[in-house]
């Protein structure tokens, strides 16, 4: 990840001198390097594409949900196009041929037996801890200002933790603390916080998947695991299983209303 | 108005969609009894050739083709009212009590720029009469028809053609979409109940993702009973998708020439908020309105006397939904209904039910001008019999992992009378769901509840006390 950063290194070169200091003052710390190379606005934006913000990227998702309450399962199949997407549930049968459709943050629900798609909030549950704006890519580098990015160590891993304040009322989460992996630049760890500064949820993240890696481009990571603890309800725990990621051109008929109901 | 009671099931459509149902289950059985490789030891065995064509055909078929779908078996239990719209009733002949099965299968097919769906039904069910023209007692009828299909073509990209039969609906309220040319139902009151399709042509033309246009045309009722004469009606429909806010622009014309417009947007206001609306307009009314005639035996003949008239007709809706953080979301629609009745016609509109219903059964001709009276009363061609309502829901899915319930209030605010819609499922396991959708009217002594005028002369209660459908559906 650090070779990307070379050509902003080149372009403050100081000289021969400063190339001997740069490379010590490297040797020192990488992670002071990087922060110092990427904005916080850029490590954001990478994270972002490792969470599914890309130009046409399917893949399955499983949830399993493990409550209180119960348990419940959802498999869905999903298409997405940047923050567009479509996801139609697979598994089980009474849920088969729901399906989610997400268009410019505008989304849909639509199933078998209801006549129209009805116009659904971010904030509706999908499962469990889950909701459906879960399933969407983020896009914290748009979304969120940020209040501050430290640095700590997580799990022995260099981390950059932000502090992300909602840019607009129109997100999901008005707060939250984001770890973002320095060597990987991915988001590893999420903590949400309510309006009123309470954390009401954690969610762990994994990226065992790497897209694309052809035509001279660096393969990219994409988001394979992530669980949903709730705070209050410890024993709350939802996990979305991403797997079969593939990179293909989706049209823009996939993501139409006008068509959900017999897609 | 009257489809929130459980008809009888006959309709003059089986014969066709009989055939077609044939047509495609035979093709759906053909499909499904394609052998795998292995099985089918017993038959004459193929080359080997022969075998991995059919094979390769097998698996082509099956990686583009897609069917699922549930089987139902319901009770319903409803009671008309036996007042002077529906008197002994003899108009309406509403069975009492209903014991039903359903097989709902759903066939898709998806080959290159190619897709085609059919919704084959069958029902088998037996219905109870206490009253009405039936005699009394159990009456069985069994029912195989195609409800929807249809073939899409993408000519081009971005471009489908398609035609067949479908429940096209459209706009985000619950209540009732205003816009919509061609389906006064919207299938939301009994999603139990199966919106009948409707045979259209329609061309669609996606240029970007944020705007589709589609032109679209009925070309026959298909499964819809139309109580008039069908009405072709031409429509074009424009949609535009911009950063959480959506808009719809839509015309239509109809076969008497009539055309509206209207349209409907909405908003993500918050992560927990949804803002939307919905207008159409159209000059002048269709509808029939009582107006005063010495001449008829009541005193009042319901006319299409808006017809001609040059003054806009605005059906305006407007709503929002909360999801609140605990799950439940709560609706709130209002509706304003210009073409509907006022006060004075509303008096005048009673008056003529109650004398056509007090004259029926007496000898011709004021018997058979009370029948044809009551018949024309029990759809005068408004959306909705009068202007002011409004719609209260409570939704919460997925509670307690196996419970989803909607409570939904729909009050006439001009006269007064109430329905009640709870929609209850309980899921038994993964393939199986208990049911119980209900509509109660509420409208003078029921609850307390009083309404301002007399029940039989309010809009929600002028026909029906109640109709609860209990059941299982099975899914495949």
């Amino acid at each position: 990840m650090y070779e990307r950063l070379m050509p902003k290194r080149r372009a403050c070169d100081l000289g021969a001198l400063g190339a001997i200091f740069f490379l010590s003052f490297l040797s020192l710390g990488a992670l002071s390097a990087s922060c110092w190379a990427l904005s916080a606005r850029e490590i954001l934006i990478h994270a972002d594409r490792a969470r599914g913000n890309l130009d046409g990227v399917v893949w399955r998702l499983a949830i399993e949900s493990d409550e209180q309450s119960g348990r419940d399962r959802r498999n869905l199949e999903i298409k997405a196009r940047g923050y567009d997407f479509l996801a139609v549930m697979t598994d089980p049968p009474k849920v088969q041929g729901h399906k989610l459709l997400m268009v410019n943050h505008n989304m849909w629900f639509a199933k078998p037996g209801l006549s129209k798609p009805v116009p659904i909030s971010p904030r509706q549950k999908l499962i469990g801890g889950a909701s459906y704006g879960d399933i969407a890519a983020t896009n914290y580098a748009e979304d969120y200002d940020v209040l501050s990015m430290t640095e700590e160590s997580l799990g022995g891993h260099p981390c950059y933790v932000f502090d992300l304040k909602a840019a607009h009322k129109k997100v999901t989460y008005d707060r939250i603390k984001y770890w973002v992996s320095a060597e990987r630049l991915v988001g590893i760890r999420a903590e949400y916080y309510t309006l009123s500064e309470k954390k009401f949820k954690e969610a762990e993240f994994e990226y065992a998947h790497q897209l694309g890696g052809s035509a001279g481009q660096a393969p990219q990571p994409f988001i394979s695991a992530m669980k949903i603890v709730e705070v209050l309800a410890a024993d709350n725990v939802t996990t979305l299983r991403f797997s079969e990621p593939r990179m293909e051109t989706v049209p823009a008929s996939t993501f139409n209303v006008n068509l959900l109901m017999s897609r | 108005m009257t489809r929130s009671f459980r008809r009888c099931g006959r309709n003059n459509h089986g014969t066709t969609g009989l055939r077609v149902g044939i047509v495609s289950v035979a093709c759906a059985a053909a499909l499904l009894a394609v052998p795998h490789s292995g099985s089918g030891s017993e038959a004459p065995r193929p080359s080997s050739d022969a075998q991995a064509a059919l094979d390769t055909l097998f698996t082509w078929c099956r990686e583009r083709t897609d069917v699922h779908g549930e089987i139902l078996t319901y009770g319903v239990g409803q009671r008309a009212r036996h007042g002077a719209q529906n008197p002994h009733n003899l108009i309406l002949d509403v069975p009492r009590a209903i014991g039903a099965v359903e097989a709902r299968p759903d066939g898709s097919f998806r080959w290159s720029r190619l897709e085609a769906a059919v919704k084959p039904r069958w029902r088998a069910q037996e219905s109870y009469w206490d009253s009405g023209r039936t005699p009394q007692g159990w009456d069985g009828d069994t029912d195989f028809f195609v409800n929807e299909w249809w073939v899409r073509l993408e000519a081009v990209q971005g471009l489908f053609v398609s035609y067949g039969r479908e429940n096209l609906q459209w706009g985000p309220a619950y209540f009732l979409s205003p816009t919509n040319a061609f389906f006064r139902d919207n299938g939301r009151s009994n999603p139990k109940d199966e919106v009948d399709g409707m045979d259209f042509f329609r061309i669609t033309w996606i240029p970007s993702a944020s705007w589709t246009v589609s032109v679209m045309v009925n070309t026959d009722e298909g499964r819809q009973e139309w109580m008039r004469d069908f009405e072709q009606t031409y429509a074009v429909k424009v949609d535009w998708t911009g950063y959480r806010r959506y808009a719809s622009f839509i015309a239509s014309k109809r076969a008497d020439r009539r055309w509206h417009w209207g349209g409907y947007a909405g908003m993500t206001a918050s992560e927990a908020l949804l803002l939307y609306t919905e207008v159409d307009m159209s000059l002048g009314s269709p509808a029939l309105y009582p107006e005063q005639d010495p001449a008829s035996p009541f005193g009042v003949v319901l006319t299409d006397s808006r017809r001609a008239e040059k003054r806009l007709n605005p059906l305006i809706l407007v709503g929002g939904a909360y999801t609140l953080a605990s799950g439940p979301t709560l609706v709130a629609e209002y509706v304003y209904h210009h073409a509907g009745y006022d006060e004075r016609e509303a008096d005048r509109f009673f008056h003529v039910i109650q004398a056509a219903g007090a004259a029926f059964g007496q000898p011709s001709p004021v018997g058979a001008a009370a029948a044809a009276t009551l018949a024309q009363s029990l759809d005068p061609g408004l959306r909705l019999l009068r202007r002011d309502y409004l719609m209260l829901q409570y939704q919460h899915m997925d509670w307690w992992k196996t419970l989803d319930v909607v409570l939904r209030t729909t009050f006439n605010v001009d006269d007064g009378s109430v329905r009640l819609n709870p929609i209850v499922e309980y899921d038994f396991g993964d393939r199986m769901k208990g049911f119980v959708v209900g509509a109660q009217t509420v409208g003078s002594d029921w609850a307390g509840l009083r309404s301002r005028t007399h029940p039989n002369r309010t809009e929600f209660r002028r026909i029906g006390d109640y109709s609860f459908w209990v059941g299982l559906e099975f899914f495949f």
